[in-house]
């Protein structure tokens, strides 16, 4: 066995706790998973039913973990998993899973299979396998200040814009304020505008708040590619720089991945609590419009719909906020079916917006996400995630579907009352 | 006395019960062992909703169907239905299952009328036809099924069949089919712990975990 087998399948071993035992003991087999997943469904390919991406971790608990599966292995009825095992099993972990959470809500005995993924790509990434993209995204953030490269010079230069806009001071590195804001790599490249966005309504609410220079960047590959190790590494730079400026809390911007990685895995991997609140933006928004510190006026009044990141949402638990705030600015409100906890996925997620080997493929998974908006015909989608935002961009570009994509912030701040 | 299916018939009420209800339980206590010592971490980011009441409600609440999803697999959605419903009330509310259960512990509760156990019966063991055909015939299904499955199927139709014939005396010396469906319940007993069948006991963990891993994060389950 070579020693980077044997580290994947150490990492894989250690991974196998008491609910994924509990899951493969209960699976029955139904295949109810499939239905949910929108790989399976716009492919009608049987090897994209979600718990047959999951067959190699399957086979080492029964192997390894239960009496029978032992004596069966001892008998040598059953085989260890091989490197070739796990080269063949990458396509399935990595590009036909985006981590959507769907079937983790379909599975009648209740298998969270969504975590069991993240938990099988543990493995793949310890044994050397996972996409090259994702694993160069690593190394960049490792080495650098974001997963695109050196992002100092362009979050400086984004800032300056915003406060010519806005006429707001954005202040680097002020400790003592309320809120340390970091954001997605793809806000700072692609949608900057949610700086000027925020600038507004925290000065109208009475928020202060801050960008360090060392750790603004919220995205974590290492909870995609599925190494603890990186993810670690990258959460650890957000609570050094909050714990070291003294902030109340650290805003989680409009990125699905960031808030699972630093809200929900961030203390389990650091090994203790913060000394602060993670809330996302849209959390902090909602609270600011109950205290009545968010005022709009006036409303848009094209056909709105809202697309759900499923991190944030269905992971992530929320719901009701961006629907009340979208109440706020959006007269003509429509909602997708199965729009919610049950959304479609827009196909990026998981890391499978940036591995290129599975475009092909995220491109017909798409066609699901494409009927559901198809269905309500928008004049515009609203989103609370960048990552969704830029594949939604991307992919609508590609079926030739003149549709506006927004950012929830940028459509609230479009409507802020400047003299309330 | 001379009667070999009468034999039959006490060793499986005597001591072909008492081996089977041993590795039963024994079988059991076993598996969820092997699933309990396992542990998990504590999470250590604060909860949003409260998992504990999440996971409790979920082990209920993941019984119904997700909205829209029955008609994009109604075989195993209602055969499931059928098969599990039919199977529990012949198991529990048939008259002489309850006065067997009434004479090992001392409870009992009213039985449910012959019309109504055959029906179901009857119905259970189409149910089953009809996943063991989905099984043989869908893609997803067929690629999944595993010799364990059909196992399994077979298991759980043999009570219900032999118990068909024995009270309908359908055929065969009613003693020996009485013994034949005994044996076929243990036949069942000893195989559950070590098959897909162990799920009637470890759904309730799965779904505990499921609903308070997402209960926690103050989302859906």
């Amino acid at each position: 066995m070579s020693a980077t087998l044997e580290r994947g399948l150490n990492a894989l071993r250690e991974q196998i706790d008491a609910p994924v035992a509990s899951f493969f003991t209960s699976c029955v087999s139904c295949g109810l998973c499939a239905e949910a997943c929108l790989f399976y469904r716009e492919t009608e390919d049987p090897q994209y039913t979600p718990i047959k991406k999951l067959d190699l971790m399957r086979r080492m608990w029964s192997r390894e973990f239960t009496l029978l599966g032992r004596i069966g292995g001892w008998l040598g009825l059953t085989k260890p998993i091989t490197d070739a095992d796990l080269t063949a099993w990458e396509p399935l972990v990595y590009d036909s899973c985006t981590m959507c959470g769907r079937c983790t809500l379909v599975c009648p005995v209740g298998n969270d299979l969504t975590m069991m993924i993240r938990k099988m790509r543990e493995g793949m990434s310890a044994s050397g396998h996972g996409p090259v993209e994702l694993i160069g995204a690593a190394q960049r953030h490792i080495d650098g200040n974001s997963a695109m490269g050196d992002l100092s010079k362009a979050i400086h230069a984004q800032v300056k814009n915003a406060v010519a806009d806005t006429g707001i001071e954005i202040e680097f590195d002020k400790p003592g304020v309320d809120y340390m804001v970091i954001l997605s790599a793809q806000e700072i490249a692609e949608f900057p505008d949610v700086l000027g966005a925020m600038a507004r309504i925290f000065k109208k609410a009475g928020v202060t708040w801050t960008i360090s220079s060392e750790a603004f960047e919220a995205t974590n590959v290492g909870i995609q590619i599925g190494s603890r190790d990186i993810a670690r590494t990258l959460v650890q730079r957000l609570v050094d720089a909050a714990e070291k400026l003294g902030v109340k809390g650290v805003i989680s911007p409009e990125c699905g991945h960031a808030y699972q990685a630093l809200r929900w895995e961030g203390p389990n991997l650091i090994g203790r609590a913060y000394n602060f609140e993670v809330i996302h933006i849209i959390e902090l928004l909602d609270q600011l419009r109950a205290q009545g510190k968010l005022k709009t006026k006036g409303m848009n009044t094209q056909k709105l719909t809202f697309h759900d990141p499923c991190q944030i949402n269905r992971r992530g638990g929320i719901n009701k906020e961006p629907r009340r705030l979208m109440n706020m600015v959006a007269e003509n409100f429509v909602e997708t079916e199965d729009a919610g906890t049950m959304n479609w996925c827009c196909g990026g997620g998981g890391g499978v917006g940036a591995n290129e080997r599975a475009a092909p493929l995220r491109n017909i998974a798409f066609k699901r996400k494409k009927a559901q908006i198809d269905k309500v015909n928008p004049d515009a989608i609203v989103t609370m995630c960048a990552y969704c935002h830029h594949t939604l961009d991307n992919v609508l570009e590609e079926f030739n579907m003149d549709l506006e994509v927004m950012g929830l912030t940028e459509l609230v701040a479009e409507y802020l009352d400047d003299d309330a | 006395m001379n009667n070999p299916a009468f034999d039959l018939l006490m060793w499986a009420r005597g001591p072909g019960f008492d081996i089977a209800l041993a590795i039963f339980i024994g079988g059991i206590v076993l598996r969820l062992t092997e699933i309990i010592i396992l542990g998990r971490k504590k999470d250590m980011a604060p909860a949003k909703g409260n998992g504990f009441l999440q996971g409790l409600k979920t082990i209920f609440s993941r019984s119904v169907p997700r909205k829209g999803l029955i008609k994009f697999a109604p075989v195993t959605y209602l055969g499931g239905y059928i098969f599990h419903l039919g199977f529990f009330i012949a198991f529990f509310f048939f008259a002489p299952h309850i006065a067997l259960i009434q004479d090992a512990f001392g409870i009992s509760w009213p039985a449910a009328g012959r019309v109504i156990i055959e029906s179901v019966t009857a119905l259970a063991v189409l149910a089953v036809v009809a996943l063991t055909y989905s099984r043989l015939t869908d893609p997803v299904r067929k690629s999944l099924t595993t010799f364990d499955d059909y196992l399994v199927l077979l298991l759980s139709v043999l009570p219900l069949i032999t118990g068909y014939v024995a009270v309908n005396k359908l055929f065969g010396d009613p003693t020996m089919m009485l013994a034949v469906h005994l044996l076929s319940v243990e036949a069942l007993m000893i195989a559950f712990p070590f098959t897909k069948l162990m799920h009637a006991v470890s759904f309730v963990f799965a779904r505990y975990y499921n609903g308070s891993i997402q209960g926690r994060k103050g989302a859906e389950s």
